[in-house]
């Protein structure tokens, strides 16, 4: 495939430069993740009367993980320099700038949607649904504390 | 902030593309520059000012003087 023309760019890119191809590590390293996952959530107590063969269940959850595990593992292992067509300074395009802004809009309707709804709900609801908008609002709140004392530090 | 690149990448015949590669950015950050939507970063502005063989204040002027 790509490492018989050690120059061509590989559509998934490489692991380095001169390296094999990303995939070639990504997709047996995220079988294997995915099976530990598999074999480790199979006996979790999420189906208590499930009554399914305990193999078969952690065969489902492996193939159900597969992918995102393949995944993750490609985004660790590439480089980025080696992937066709992408760009060398992403963080100076226009696009980033969208991501932030998109990502900052968010935040803000998440923080006002939560809290707005916590006392909203509070009123009409189980106290059950407020107390989980509070602790999503508290979550997101912690979030950006933490992220914005590492940034000041850094 | 005012630019003057459009006129510049005409007078050396670029493409919006041909920068952006040259840049390694996007062909629509480029756009979103001509058009005056958004202000590049300090290093893309360097960037595109050495591109041009210009300094900065050659290429980008404020909305207001400051």
């Amino acid at each position: 495939m790509c490492e018989k023309l050690a120059k061509k760019p590989c559509r998934f890119g490489r692991i380095k430069p001169s390296g094999p191809p990303a995939l070639r590590l990504a997709i047996p390293a995220g079988l294997v993740v995915a099976t530990v996952i598999g074999i480790a959530l199979q006996a979790a107590p999420v189906f208590p009367h499930n009554t399914m063969n305990a193999w078969l269940r952690a065969l489902l959850i492996g193939v159900c993980v597969a992918p995102a595990a393949i995944t993750l593992v490609w985004t660790v292992v590439v480089d980025r320099s080696t992937i066709p067509e992408a760009l060398p300074h992403p963080e100076h395009s226009v696009e980033c700038t969208w991501y932030d802004q998109a990502a900052k809009d968010s935040f803000h309707l998440l923080l006002a949607g939560t809290g707005l709804g916590a006392a909203l709900t509070s009123f009409w609801l189980p106290p059950m649904v407020s107390w989980t908008l509070i602790a999503v609002f508290a979550f997101a709140a912690l979030a950006f504390a933490v992220s914005y004392l590492i940034r000041r530090e850094s | 902030m005012r630019n003057r690149l459009p006129q510049l990448r005409r007078e050396r015949h670029l493409s919006q593309e041909k920068l952006a590669t040259m840049l390694g950015v996007s062909r629509q950050t480029i756009i979103s520059i001509e058009k005056e939507r958004f202000d590049p970063s300090l290093p893309l502005a360097f960037q595109i000012a050495g591109a041009f063989d210009l300094r900065i204040e050659d290429i980008f002027t404020p909305d207001a003087p400051l």
